[in-house]
């Protein structure tokens, strides 16, 4: 009793000294309702990232938590928002001596939290790379410093603008690792992807991606994201790997390795500062696909909660964004995870032959960003719109969602092309969106099997993975059973190059549909671990992200040049479904 | 901490050569600083140089201040150890008849002194002493506002300390008994706040000094002075050697005799018990020049029996 009051009391003076006498570049963060004095025990706090830093002019939240034996046990001090540094972890945890108590740490009583955060404000512009919480941060920041100050500045931009305090979180970080590089180039993707994705399909892929970033940055605000994301056994696990990699990702793009799209890239780089609105404008065409998408996401909600039957309908108009925003999350996740591993496992800045690779993933992760953005960033007048004119068509739709959790979502993947495909003609866009697909799937088609396989691969090493396998398993045997056929012939030999011939005016409208649906299956994948606990055929697991992947692309493939086929392969997909409910 | 196993391979030696040629008290400290310091040894004293027979106990067992037990129990503790140690604790017995542990987490010799102090006033009810450690409170406080301390990281601990040492005066409001103030002192609470309350004091104090001790530190840890006291002398649990000692006399005044039971030995045969008298200098802002004149009317009130790597209390006849 005693001693909490005392502590009350210190607290009181603790934070009347930050008010009156603040560390530079230190103020409390002192929410709208929030009584200085009401919770002593936990207050936030801002620290402008030092002049001259790669953090200059970010606003960054702590959260400071004072444990009872305070001042004998050091405060507990998070970042709140992303921040990228060696020493601060992907929960905001942040490596410093005087935050432990000895013989670890140097925390003494005799320290309080000015000078805490004097300390924090400290490591902001002088890292320690050499006892790095983040591996492979700290390795860029030894190594490969320019990368570092690129994706350190990004990171600045994105998480820690000023005019947008406390808006991110670890959350969303995670959820749009892939999203994160793409911010930048929003603007200028977006309006490329319209006119210069017809002529070149890569360009328009990248383009994609960077949308696709973008746009999960916005998904990432969603509280469910940051849910979604934790749930993620594989982003947790991941998580450090995905970061670096993916900003040596980003930084590959801008310096041009890729030969194909430096041209593209370098313009887009110049102009880093992203416009919403423009990209909005631009994707109306886009929105459409995902709003097919977006339908399919909100059944994945309901089913996450065990109850999926008929959500889809009824859920669709009001909650339509809120079901997209948790798959195209969870599909950045696995997304996310898999470039890093691919990428990154080659490291940190090296593109190597994997690049075709590269692309395509990040095109997966560009269109998966794609529809979630689309449901955010648009009104709530598209989302209407939406919803109605897609769900109408499909005539099975409804009963194919009403199926267990795991199959409606599934389903909604399927559902979204399988739509397209049953009423070609009766939507412009839709039809559009199928062509875009097709050719994106023959591009991407190999570069999403190596995805999945990677994807699986991590699966395998993550035990979280397990729930996935099971979910998966139906759609592997029918795949086998069905289209045995169609693997071989779908894979094409040269991947990127088809894209362009296949259809060079639906590709910008369409791709991101295409790429969406495959994310969704990937997302989908994501989520399913998340709610299912247990068990594991992890073998299985791997084979069956593989196959759904393929298959996806096949279908793009198939509808082409064989539409039938196409359908075949959805109505394996749904049957699939069926089956494991 | 961590250099005090290094430093104890030397204390065994240091022990034998450095405590025993100085029985004369204060000046020891200044004429062979570092061999002194070295003898006082740490808790890893035992460890490294295997002295099983000194049977520290555990800080968690043991609440943060004992009970009184009588002297017997030390020599039952080393019936099968050190004949020189049996022959030492033979010869504390006919000054001293008790002993007081404490718990050895690092803070023990605060502890001790915390208690054996407040005890002592509990007995005395010696006012006077009490206004004059005020005033010496009142002076390290300062001393810590110049030295850039922010009140509110020391004034919980110093008033923890001043509400106790006015509770065990009588004539305040609540006055208090034996058994309470050992109650108070056991409060693990009460005591880690008072035990850093010395700590800021003999910080302050070291630092407020540091010409003085600067020969004495960087012959302990080869760091600065301020080094030290961020590292060795704020944070809990680090281990109080000479130079804390000295630290804390002189800032509060307050004299302190501690009787060595080592197992240093004097050729001669004539076996003795060290002991060392930190008595507070009367100026002890004039640096070592401090050290020199030695008041040694007062004799120590406060006995502290050191074992390597642990203080507790003694009780004399």
């Amino acid at each position: 009793m005693a001693q909490a009051a005392r502590l009350n009391l210190r607290m009181q003076k603790e934070i009347k000294l930050l008010l009156d006498d603040p560390p530079h570049g230190v103020s409390l963060n002192l929410s709208e309702d929030e009584n200085v004095l009401s919770s002593l025990s936990s207050i936030e706090a801002r620290i402008e990232g030092p002049e001259g830093t790669v953090y200059a002019k970010g606003v960054f939240i702590l959260k400071i938590q004072i444990p009872e034996r305070y001042p004998f046990q050091p405060p507990n001090v998070t970042f709140v928002t992303p921040i990228y540094h060696p020493n601060i972890d992907n929960g905001g945890r942040i490596c410093l001596d005087i935050l432990n108590l000895p013989p670890k740490g140097a925390w003494q009583p005799s320290l309080n939290i000015a000078t805490v955060l004097t300390s924090i404000g400290l490591l902001l512009s002088e890292p320690n790379p050499d006892d790095g919480l983040m591996a492979e941060i700290s390795r860029e920041y030894k190594y490969n410093r320019q990368v570092f100050d690129i994706n350190a500045r990004l990171w600045t931009e994105k998480y820690a603008s000023p005019s947008d305090v406390g808006a991110s979180s670890w959350g969303t970080v995670d959820a749009g690792v892939l999203a994160q590089n793409a911010q930048m180039e929003d603007t200028k993707s977006q309006g490329s992807l319209l006119n210069a994705s017809k002529k070149d399909c890569v360009g328009n892929q990248r383009k994609m991606r960077l949308l696709g970033q973008k746009l999960s940055l916005k998904s990432e605000r969603s509280e469910e994201n940051m849910k979604t994301v934790k749930q993620d056994p594989v982003a947790s696990h991941l998580p450090s790997t995905a970061r670096s990699t993916y900003p040596t990702a980003c930084f590959s793009d801008v310096s041009g390795r890729h030969n194909d799209t430096s041209e593209n890239m370098s313009g887009r780089t110049a102009s880093e500062v992203v416009s919403k609105k423009e990209y909005q404008g631009n994707n109306k065409n886009l929105q459409l696909p995902g709003m097919g998408l977006s339908a399919i996401s909100e059944s994945e909600a309901p089913s996450k909660r065990s109850d999926g039957n008929d959500m889809l309908p009824n859920h669709l108009p009001t909650s339509a964004s809120d079901a997209k925003d948790h798959a195209m999350q969870s599909s950045d996740d696995i997304l996310g995870n898999s470039l890093p591993r691919s990428i990154g496992g080659s490291s940190d800045s090296s593109c190597k032959p994997p690049e075709g690779n590269r692309r395509n993933i990040r095109t997966l992760g560009l269109k998966l960003s794609l529809k979630s953005v689309k449901p955010e960033k648009k009104s709530d007048d598209q989302k209407e719109n939406m919803a109605p004119n897609h769900l109408p068509p499909q005539p099975g739709f409804n009963k194919l969602q009403k199926r267990p959790l795991d199959v409606v979502s599934r389903k909604k993947f399927s559902g979204g092309p399988a739509l397209v495909q049953q009423d070609p003609i009766t939507e412009d866009q839709q039809s559009n969106t199928q062509m875009v697909s097709n050719a994106e799937c023959n591009q991407g088609r190999k570069k999403l099997c190596s995805l999945s396989r990677r994807l699986s691969l991590k699966s395998e090493l993550l035990g979280a993975n397990c729930a996935c396998d099971k979910e998966y398993k139906p759609p592997n045997c029918s795949v086998s059973d069905k289209k045995p056929d169609e693997l071989p012939l779908s894979a094409p030999p040269a991947p990127i190059p088809k894209g362009e011939a296949v259809a060079p005016n639906e590709l910008p409208l369409s791709a991101p549909t295409v790429l969406e649906s495959q994310a969704k299956t990937l997302g989908f994948a994501g989520g399913q671990k998340d709610a299912s606990s247990g068990n594991s055929s992890v073998k299985q697991n791997t084979v069956a992200v593989e196959n759904i992947i393929v298959s996806d692309s096949e279908e793009s493939e198939d509808e082409r040049e064989k539409p039938p086929r196409s359908r075949l392969s959805l109505m394996w997909q749904r049957l699939a479904g069926k089956l494991r409910t | 901490m961590g250099d005090v196993p290094q430093a104890a391979p030397h204390a065994a030696e240091g022990g034998g050569e450095g405590a025993d040629p100085n029985p004369s008290p204060s000046l020891g400290g200044c004429s062979d600083p570092v061999s002194v310091e070295l003898s006082m040894g740490g808790d890893y004293y035992r460890s490294c140089c295997g002295d099983a027979d000194l049977d520290i106990p555990e800080g968690p067992k043991l609440p943060c201040v004992g009970d009184k037990e009588p002297l017997s129990s030390l020599a039952a503790e080393f019936q099968s150890g050190s004949p020189i140690l049996q022959e030492k604790i033979k010869l504390l017995g006919e000054q001293y008849d008790a002993l007081r542990r404490t718990r050895g987490d690092g803070n023990c010799f605060y502890r001790s002194f915390m208690f054996s102090y407040l005890e002592h006033i509990l007995e005395t009810q010696d006012k006077a002493e009490v206004d004059r450690i005020m005033i010496k409170i009142e002076e390290c406080k300062k001393t810590l506002l110049s030295l850039g301390y922010i009140e509110f990281t020391f004034e919980d601990f110093f008033s923890i300390f001043i509400d106790l040492l006015e509770s065990v005066l009588q004539g305040h409001e609540a006055p208090i008994g034996p058994e309470e103030l050992l109650e108070r002192t056991r409060d693990s609470q009460v005591s880690d706040y008072v035990v850093m309350f010395f700590r800021f004091v003999t910080s302050g104090e070291i630092q407020r000094r540091s010409e003085f001790f600067e020969p004495f530190i960087s012959g302990l840890t080869n760091s600065t002075v301020a080094q030290f006291c961020k590292a060795s002398v704020e944070p809990m649990g680090e281990e109080s050697d000479h130079v804390h000692i000295i630290a804390l006399s002189d800032a509060l005044g307050v004299p302190i005799r501690v009787m060595y039971l080592d197992r240093s030995s004097c050729d001669t045969g004539n076996l003795s018990v060290n002991h060392h008298d930190f008595i507070p200098s009367a100026n002890a802002s004039e640096g070592d020049a401090a050290m020199t004149c030695t008041p040694a009317a007062e004799k120590p009130y406060i006995t502290l029996l050191y074992r390597p790597g642990h203080y507790d209390i003694l009780y004399p006849k």
